[in-house]
């Protein structure tokens, strides 16, 4: 089994759609790391 | 595109907790080859990127990783640490890490007592965990990371507090993900997506209160979150949304030299044995050919993942944000159960 297979065999509607452009979106939904990573947080 | 890369340098570790992607292979023992670390930094270095996190398994237990460290910051790379933080009670491996060019020790705190900690970690780890953070915070940099999940659910508040109590940085939440392997996928450790939504809603507005901040990496429907809450959270800069998977920007490479798109991907890689059989490197000439093009395996990968996971992510405002939370929580449950029936 490969990573696109997981993600074949999701749950759900899995109506495809276009990528959507970072920059497109609201600052604060803009990752600006690489969201769930286990970096820690430069915040400090 | 990439902006940070995982090593996983071994999937073997002196914890055993379940809800840990390493668990299903039985955290098996062996190492990356540091030839081949190397090869991938300067790899990625070469066309810029900043961030190298170092992954287990537990990766404070890998022979050669003072010298990885030091090469990576040595090229420019940020190295961080993953760490359940045992080895680091040790003032002198910590020092020797930090001095080496360490930017920062991220260390896992299940819980905020013992008994919840050690069942979570499957071993009595809490007093070297606290002893790690601990100590870190003295000679570097630290953060805790703490998983929200079905153990440690009712403690989230007090253990965030202990964190802070501890000397970490900013306190940082990941929810679990249902146990995913080759053969199965169990709900495991993992809460369902609007129980996680709760358990954060009711978090957020005690700490808030308090005024202690945390981190949050949301990795369920931003739309389960009460929007009052979700609203402040945005404003506070308390919440980290969507998967760097969308978008091509961290890749992780394993000791079998596999690339993954994610590390929760271990035993369902996205290239297998990236440098061939004959243990003949190529990865400088090939890796960007291969991540970049769009026909290729990495780029069928990205447009696979972008599907709206129910009807009502179509149209939300969030949509290119959120992305209807972690793909791999619909693994096993169901998005238009939580998502299109959310109140």
């Amino acid at each position: 089994m490969t990573a696109i297979d997981v993600i074949r065999g999701l749950k759900g509607r899995n109506e495809p759609t276009q990528s959507v452009d970072e920059t497109s979106l609201p600052r604060l939904l803009r990752q600006e790391g690489t969201g769930c990573d286990c970096k820690g947080c430069d915040k400090d | 595109m990439i902006t940070t890369f995982w090593l996983v340098l071994g999937y073997t570790c002196n914890n055993r907790c379940p809800q840990c992607y390493a668990a299903p292979r039985g955290f098996p023992n062996k190492w990356m080859n540091p030839v081949f670390a190397k090869e991938v930094m300067t790899t990625l270095r070469g066309r810029g990127v900043r961030t190298c996190l170092l992954i287990g398994g537990e990766p404070t237990l890998y022979p050669n990783l003072t010298e990885i460290i030091s090469f990576g910051s040595r090229i420019g790379l940020k190295m961080i640490i993953v760490s359940n933080g045992r080895r680091f009670k040790n003032k002198g491996f910590a020092k020797q890490l930090f001095t080496a060019g360490l930017d920062r020790a991220v260390i896992s705190l299940e819980g905020a007592t013992s008994s919840v900690h050690n069942a979570l970690t499957g071993r009595n780890s809490f007093n070297e965990t606290t002893n790690g953070i601990r100590v870190c915070s003295e000679i570097g940099r630290v953060n805790t990371l703490t998983t929200i999940c079905r153990g440690n659910s009712h403690q989230i508040v007090e253990t965030i507090e202990l964190a802070y109590r501890l000397g970490g940085g900013k306190a940082v939440l990941n929810c679990a993900i249902p146990t995913i392997s080759k053969n199965f996928v169990t709900a495991g450790q993992s809460l369902n997506p609007l129980e996680f939504a709760d358990v954060v809603d009711q978090a957020f507005w005690e700490l808030k209160e308090k005024n202690i901040p945390f981190q949050l990496n949301a990795t369920f429907p931003l739309c389960l979150l009460r929007r009052e809450t979700l609203l402040e959270a945005l404003r506070l800069d308390w919440l980290s949304v969507g998967c760097h998977m969308y978008r091509g920007k961290g890749v992780v490479f394993d000791p079998e030299e596999n690339i993954l798109p994610c590390t929760h991907f271990s035993e369902m890689p996205l290239i297998e044995n990236a440098t061939g059989d004959n243990g003949n490197l190529k990865l400088e000439e090939n890796f960007w050919k291969i991540w970049e093009d769009p026909d290729g395996v990495a780029g069928e990968f990205r447009s696979t993942l972008w599907r709206y996971p129910a009807k009502r992510c179509v149209d939300c405002e969030y949509w290119g944000g959120c992305i209807g939370g972690c793909p791999l929580l619909w693994t096993y449950f169901d998005p238009s159960e939580f998502i299109d029936g959310r109140r």
